[in-house]
């Protein structure tokens, strides 16, 4: 591809701009069996996002007391029963959307049974 | 749910706590649902396949294995199990690490303790111990970080906790309630005046104890440094009287006789042939006439090569070298070898605990000092 290949000018007049670098192609850095390594990092990074997502959680509860969500209000928040449960609860539901691509066989192995 | 906050149980930040909590559901999600989740796809669409393909259903479970692994249910499932496993010491170590020195602090002996603590750091470390991190816990249970360190201790009491997802209770008391209930139903006259609870850990496996035989001295021992000085620490603020020290349960330094009931519990599983037998004839020298003692007991093979398959996944995946050895002993034979008599064996079960339902009973067996 040149740049004369680009899509043309849109309303604006001017092009896109291009977001592939002209040169060497792309090193394969990775190895097949690099895979597992790669899971580990990725159920990791599930967690921080789940860390994210109770954060996100003690603000509202913060807010729902009526405080400001400062970093000092957000730890000294006491997680409640109820609210640790819903947490429980979101957590399950997110890792069935993200574990989907595995227990969709599964699902499939019991629909043929039926 | 909450895990108890004894003086001595680690401080979780926001956002640690936030971390742990999601281990904890990513283990309960793997334990509760994808691990059942293998013999649906393993009945449902593999074993028929198996079954259409050669006649016969898998001969042994490294064929069961084998199908097992022709599918990306199980694969994604072992991977996913791995890294959990993992990622629960990674994200309870971290925590851990930030408050060391005001954990080790808090944990020093005081004046006026109503149980106490030794430890011996002449002792030698087993290669057993110090070759195989346990459980993928790195450091394993002995592993010292400084002097008065109590790291592996908090460590495996905090951490045992979010791996089980609360499962064992709020002091993850279960094994220890379940161990004694046996004890108290089956030698309902037995008077113990002490209780030996051998490779102890952080020591929730000893409290349960003194609640059973209030009148009772208990002593707990492990390995591990670190694991006596957070498990007297422990003990001593959840104002519990115990006697922990820092011994190798094949050689230990109480005299012959000193105890009526010598215990384990989730450690035979964690040894070689060899040292189970230690276990066993260090036991045996230990009571006294008349005492009991009990330890996990090993599994019979199972007659389907998939149930043995996916019942040995932390002998497979979570370094528990020993496993293997430990469910194919002859446990009478191991007792009798000890120096009790035949006749004096016994066995029971107790629930899995927090695997109850996913696991079957867990063998108990024990024998009585002639």
């Amino acid at each position: 591809m040149t740049e004369a290949d680009s899509p043309g000018a849109d309303s604006t007049g001017l092009r896109p701009r291009r977001r592939w670098a002209k040169g060497q192609p792309r090193p394969k850095y990775l190895r097949p069996e690099d895979i597992d390594q790669m899971m580990v990092m990725f159920v990791a990074l599930m967690s921080e996002v789940s860390a994210l997502r109770d954060r996100l959680d003690t603000h509202e509860a913060v807010a729902e007391l009526g405080g400001t969500a400062t970093s000092a209000a957000i730890e000294a928040y006491e997680l409640t029963p109820e609210r640790h449960l819903a947490r429980a609860a979101t957590r399950t539901a997110m890792l069935k959307r993200v574990l989907r691509a595995i227990t969709e066989e599964r699902e499939a192995a019991l629909e043929k049974t039926k | 749910m909450f895990q108890d906050r004894h003086a001595i149980l680690p401080r979780a930040t926001h956002d640690e706590a936030a971390r742990e909590d999601f281990c904890a559901s990513l283990r309960q999600c793997f334990t509760t649902d994808l691990f059942p989740g293998t013999r649906e796809v393993y009945h449902n669409r593999l074993l028929p396949e198996f079954e259409r393909k050669h006649g016969r259903p898998p001969a042994d479970s490294r064929e069961a294995e084998a199908l097992m692994e022709s599918s990306f249910y199980y694969r994604g499932f072992n991977a996913v199990g791995r890294a959990a496993q993992e990622l629960v010491w990674d994200t309870v170590g971290e925590s851990i690490e930030r408050q060391l020195p005001d954990l080790n602090a808090r944990a020093r002996p005081r004046a006026g303790a109503l149980g106490s603590v030794r430890t011996n750091p002449a002792m030698p470390i087993p290669r057993y111990i110090d070759a195989v991190d346990i459980h993928v816990m790195p450091g394993n249970f002995h592993t010292e970080l400084g002097p008065d360190d109590v790291f592996a201790g908090a460590l495996y009491d905090r951490g045992v906790h979010v791996f089980s997802f609360g499962g064992l209770g709020a002091q993850n008391e279960g094994l220890g309630v379940a161990m004694a209930e046996i004890i108290k139903a089956r030698f309902p006259d037995l008077k113990p005046r002490r209780i030996l609870d051998i490779g102890c850990g952080p020591g929730f496996t000893t409290l349960p104890w003194k609640a059973a035989y209030p009148d009772a001295e208990v002593h707990g021992i492990d390995i591990g440094a670190p694991q006596v000085r957070y498990a007297h620490a422990r003990a001593e603020s959840l104002g519990v009287p115990i006697h922990y020290s820092q011994q190798d349960g094949t050689a230990t330094d109480f005299p012959d006789g000193y105890f009526d009931i010598v215990v384990s519990m989730l450690v035979t599983h964690e040894c070689p042939v060899p040292v189970i037998k230690g276990l066993f004839a260090e036991s045996h020298r230990l009571l006294a006439k008349g005492g009991v003692t009990a330890h996990d007991g090993g599994a019979p093979p199972y007659h389907d090569p998939f149930e043995n398959l996916i019942t040995s996944w932390f002998g497979n995946n979570a370094n528990e070298p020993f496993a293997i050895g430990y469910k194919g002993l002859d446990f009478e034979a191991a007792f009798t070898d000890a120096g009790f008599p035949a006749a004096n064996i016994f066995r029971a079960t107790r629930e899995a605990v927090y695997l109850k339902g996913q696991l079957p009973p867990v063998s108990v067996v024990g024998a009585v000092r002639e």
